[in-house]
Formats: C-alpha cells, sequence, structure tokens
C-alpha cells in the first residue's frame, strides 16, 4: 500500500468515526469508492490546462466548515493540488459550491447546508514541507490518529476532537 | 453452518472487499462465510503459475469480475458490480466476464443500473433536473440470455437503483443495516439462494430455487425489450459477399455508409488505414504466409470452407489498440448472432498490422500524407488543421499484433478472421477446421 493509500484510509476512517464530521465524497485516485458518491467539479483553468473536471480526493464537512482535500503521501508533493484547491475557492462562490455538490449527492448529509466557510486541506502521512497560510495540513496515521498542522489548525481543532 | 466455512469469496479490489464485509452481515447465510475467507486475487501474472488458483483462473484470466465465490475450492458464483451503464458499445465491456463465467459453468449476476445519467454529462451541467437517463444497451442482456440457454447455468441480474439526480445510490459505510438493504438487499438474497443451493442441493432450498427461477425469469424478460438501433458496424453477409470482402478487404465501406463523417473524428484515421490496407500477409498458428501464390491459394482454401456456407457476420472496430470496448463486443456478437446463427466472425482491425514496417508507414502517414489531411479537410472543412493536430496527437494511433495480450487472446478465441492493415489473421475457430 502507498503512502498516499495509508494517508486516505486514516482519513476517510477518521472521518466517518468522528461524530463532528459527515463523509461526502472519498474516492481513490486509482479505484472505486461504493459508499459514497463521485463528485467532480469542472474546472476554472479547463481552458488552459484542457483538464475539464476537477476530481477532489475527499469532501467532507462539519456544522460550520466545508473540506475540500486533496491527499499525497507526503505534503511536500502536493503542490499542484494546492493550486488546483485555490482555483476552486477562487472561482466558485460558497453557496455555488455547496449546490453543486448537493444536487450530485443520492444522499442527505445535514451538515452541509448549515457550513459557511469552505477550508483547503492536504491530508498526508507527513507533513515535509513550508506551511502555506491558507491550507490546513491533516497528517493522519492511522484512524485513531490525526493531527493538524499549518495557520489555520488552531481555528479548526474542534472539529477534529473525536467525540 | 455447514460449509460456509469452506467458501471463499475473492475479490478485485480493497473497496470489493470493504463493500462485501459490509454487505455479508445482511444475510445469515452470507454472515456465517468468515472474514479471513475474503481477500483479494492476484493479478493474472502472479496467478499463472500458481496452482493455488487453478480452479478460479478460467474465471479471470481475459478479464476481472469483482467477486469470485468457491466452495472447497470449486468456483460456484461470479458477481460483477458496476455503477456504470452506458447505451452504446462501452456498455458490452463487462461482458467478457459474463462469458467466461457461462463457458465455465458458474452462475453470474449482474448488479448495475439498467438506466442512469451520464457522469460526464452531469459533471458540466448547470441543471441537473434537466438531464435524462441513458439505458444499458439491451445487447448485453440478450447476450446474458443467450449464454443461459447454451450453457443452462444461471445468468442474473439485479438493478442498482438510481436516485432522483439519476445517479446510482451510494449508502455511507456507517448507515444502518436496513440502508444497506434498501439498495442491495436484492443482490444479497441472490447472492445467498446461489450459495445455499451449491452446499445443500435439493435439500431445503426449495426458496433459494424459487428465488431464481424468477430471476432469471426477469432477465429473459429484459433481453426482448430492445433498445439498439441499426449499426453501421456490425452485420451479416451473405456467402458470395463474405468472399468478396475476404479477397478484397476495402469492399467493407460499400456497406458502411457515412460512418467515417460523423462521430469521433478518429474515423478518419480508421478510414485512411483501411483505404490503404493490402492483402501481404496471413498470420496463422505458428507462421506468416507472405508469398503471394501461397496467399492465393490459402485463401481459395477458406472461402471454400464449410463454415462460410452461410456467409459471415462483420465486426468493423476502428479503435486504436486497446482492450476495452471492443472485445466485450467481439464476445458479444459472437454469442448473439454467430454461435446461435451458426456464422463465423469476421472481425475489421485496420489500425493495427501485423508487420511493425507496416505499422511505421501509418505512422509516418500521420503528418506527412497530403491524403489523411485531405480526409480532415472533407469533412471538417476550414477547423481541418486543429481537428487534425488534436486527433492525431495522442498515442498509439497505429499499432502492431501483440497475440499474447488480452485482446490478442480474446479475438484469436473468438474470431475466424481477424482483418488488420496488412493481412489477415487466421483465429482459433478457423484454424482448427483449415
Amino acid at each position: 500500500m502507498s503512502l498516499e493509500d495509508e494517508a486516505f484510509n486514516a482519513l476517510t476512517a477518521f472521518i466517518c468515526f468522528n461524530k463532528n464530521l459527515e463523509l461526502i465524497s472519498a474516492h481513490p485516485p486509482s479505484g472505486k469508492s461504493y459508499f459514497t458518491d463521485l463528485i467532480r467539479i469542472p474546472s476554472p483553468t479547463q481552458n488552459k490546462t484542457g483538464n475539464r473536471r476537477a476530481h477532489i480526493d475527499i469532501i467532507f464537512c462539519s456544522k460550520q466548515y466545508l473540506y475540500l482535500c486533496e491527499v499525497k503521501g507526503t505534503a511536500k508533493e502536493a503542490n499542484e493540488d494546492i493550486i488546483k484547491l485555490r482555483s476552486i475557492r477562487d472561482y466558485y462562490q460558497l453557496d455555488k459550491l455547496k449546490n453543486f455538490i448537493i444536487e450530485r449527492l443520492t444522499q442527505p448529509y445535514s451538515f452541509l447546508k448549515c457550513c459557511s466557510e469552505l477550508v483547503l486541506a492536504i491530508g498526508c502521512t507527513k507533513v515535509d514541507s513550508k506551511l502555506e497560510q491558507d491550507i490546513l495540513y491533516i497528517q493522519a496515521e492511522d484512524a485513531n490518529s490525526v493531527t493538524l498542522k499549518g495557520n489555520l489548525s488552531k481555528s479548526i481543532s474542534l472539529d477534529f476532537i473525536l467525540l | 453452518m455447514g460449509l460456509l466455512n469452506q467458501i471463499e469469496v475473492f475479490c478485485d479490489e480493497d473497496a470489493d472487499v470493504k463493500l462485501f464485509k459490509r454487505l455479508k452481515g445482511l444475510s445469515s447465510i452470507l454472515n456465517n462465510i468468515p472474514d479471513e475467507n475474503i481477500a483479494k486475487y492476484p493479478q493474472i501474472s502472479a496467478a499463472v503459475n500458481n496452482r493455488t488458483y487453478d480452479k478460479i483462473f478460467p474465471l479471470f484470466a481475459f478479464d476481472r469480475p469483482d467477486y469470485i465465490f468457491t466452495l472447497a475450492g470449486k468456483p460456484i458464483l461470479v458477481v460483477e458490480v458496476t455503477e456504470h451503464a452506458y447505451t452504446g458499445d462501452n456498455g458490452l465491456q463487462r461482458f467478457v466476464r459474463v462469458a467466461s463465467a457461462a463457458e465455465n459453468k458458474v452462475p453470474f449476476i449482474y448488479f448495475g443500473p439498467i438506466a442512469r445519467v451520464r457522469d460526464d454529462e452531469l459533471d458540466l451541467s448547470n441543471d441537473v433536473s434537466t438531464l435524462s437517463k441513458r439505458s444499458l444497451t439491451s445487447d448485453f442482456f440478450e447476450g446474458m440470455a443467450t449464454l443461459h440457454t447454451l450453457y443452462k447455468v444461471p445468468m442474473l441480474f439485479t438493478e442498482w437503483i438510481t436516485a432522483r439526480n439519476g445517479k446510482v445510490k451510494k449508502v455511507p459505510l456507517t448507515s444502518t443495516d436496513s440502508k444497506f438493504m434498501g439498495v442491495y438487499g436484492d443482490l444479497c438474497s441472490l447472492m445467498a439462494a446461489i450459495i445455499n443451493l451449491a452446499r445443500n442441493g435439493k435439500n431445503g432450498t426449495a426458496d433459494s430455487a424459487a428465488l431464481l427461477v424468477k430471476s432469471q425469469a426477469q432477465l429473459l424478460d429484459l433481453a426482448n425489450i430492445k433498445n439498439t438501433r441499426h449499426s453501421d458496424v456490425k452485420f451479416a453477409l451473405n456467402r458470395t459477399k463474405t468472399i468478396e470482402l475476404i479477397r478484397n478487404p476495402q469492399q467493407i465501406l460499400q456497406y458502411m455508409s457515412d460512418y467515417f463523417f460523423k462521430g469521433k473524428p478518429d474515423k478518419l484515421l480508421a478510414l485512411y488505414a483501411l483505404r490503404n490496407s493490402q492483402l501481404k500477409n496471413i498470420l496463422l498458428k505458428d507462421r506468416i504466409v507472405s508469398d503471394e501464390t501461397e496467399i492465393s491459394s490459402f485463401i481459395k482454401k477458406i472461402c471454400s470452407a464449410d463454415i462460410f456456407q452461410e456467409g459471415a457476420y462483420v465486426y468493423f472496430s476502428g479503435y486504436k489498440w486497446r482492450s476495452d470496448p471492443h472485445c466485450g463486443v467481439a464476445i458479444n456478437i459472437y454469442y448473439r448472432e454467430c454461435k446461435v446463427n451458426k456464422l463465423p466472425l469476421v472481425l475489421f482491425y485496420p489500425r493495427i498490422s501485423i508487420t511493425s514496417s507496416a505499422t511505421q508507414i501509418l505512422l509516418e502517414s500521420l503528418n506527412n500524407t497530403q491524403n489523411l489531411i485531405e480526409l480532415f479537410k472533407e469533412r471538417y472543412s476550414i477547423d481541418f488543421a486543429a481537428k487534425h493536430r488534436t486527433t492525431t496527437s495522442s498515442a498509439a494511433l497505429y499499432s502492431t499484433w501483440i497475440g499474447s495480450t488480452k485482446q490478442g487472446r480474446i479475438f484469436l478465441r473468438y474470431c475466424h478472421i481477424i482483418v488488420c492493415n496488412d493481412g489477415i489473421i487466421i483465429g482459433e475457430p478457423l484454424q482448427k477446421i483449415l
């Protein structure tokens, strides 16, 4: 299993068992997922890159925050993902993004309608890069242990306390 | 528990393991399968010389189904779970797995939507309520029904229901059993019924047997609801026309109407290859015939073979070298049209050459040959240069035949003749009778 798979599995398991959070969509880049809907967001940079859709590895939310999370083995591999996440944040208003996601779900999620802020996140097994101010780094080693790093970690940490 | 600890469940991917472990709790029979008996099966390269997998190997020698169940080592069930449903040939890409199960007399369950909204249309839509569902091609169900008739083995379908937005319903991992039952209940009942019959024979299994009879009848009904239209690339020909076609493959153009001038632009690459095709080689099981006299006498021998007495069924594949979906299409045609009507299958594959030198000539033509550019001009008028550039920018547009690959093995096994750019390949059904 790759480090990316390890981080993906640990983080999705953590979200599933944390009552503060709802797992909206989790699709590993190389595999299939039977438990959540596939959400692909039209890429704001499609004309430049030719890539028409942005697939987000994990989308989850709490009552306050909507998290768009890309997963990598370690944080230093995430530069392009950060560019992708920022382009979505800069292009879409939060309400429009939420509606886009809600229309593509086959199950209702109660937190999704309430959340009012967007958080861009990188999930990984190790944070080994310079910390970007607008990114939440989630170091996930197993389902019981995730550590938040970066400027946003203090304001958000309540969502990540296991109830 | 009675034999249930001898059931093993071989899964394609980790996600399949995870799903079955969650689903088995929905049925008392499935729930008695120990967790340690549920695991991924290996890739073909690791399984080919491993005797552990001897009995299930034929079920994934060509393509990997999601689940293979065994009882005391013997395969008793194959299950395919898919959220996709395509109207056209793409819907048939999983048919290879169905045929492998039937040929090995193993019951098969297909779990998927009958109709759903396409992912690419959903992605780009501003109003999902305006999107319409696309139905899975009825050729799939008709093929399953044919396999059931030929091999006398259950070939079953159970629907993965869709939500209001046209996507298949997903159930979050942490949901209750009742929510899982709402989506996967029928699938679990069918799996349990087949396992019950396999372990108990006729003793106390009347309900299971009745469920299979009912489900089989539903599949046969589905097979009779035709939703496919006329195809430009699949047709039967009489003996005279078949012989003309084998002698001169370019004759196929007269049967294909305006196929090359509508739809995807890379059809023009296939047209170019077809227009420049020549019968210069015949690839047999163990050698290539390239001598003109020998080719001529071989063609005479083929044309006089009894198998061509009633003509042939022709399938044109304009794809580049890739396995899906045309492998599934070829096998589906083989059963629905050829096996039932006792016709040989002649497959046209003009973007593929038997010799690497012929491939090289085609590759060099991509940018250098005025004739190819003329085809783009004829079809696209002022946009022709951009279309030509984007169409010719991807890899492996023309390739050389490799018999050991998935598509090589499948085409050789099911086709009588494969018509390539520089000659024809004699498939196993014809090798046996020549």
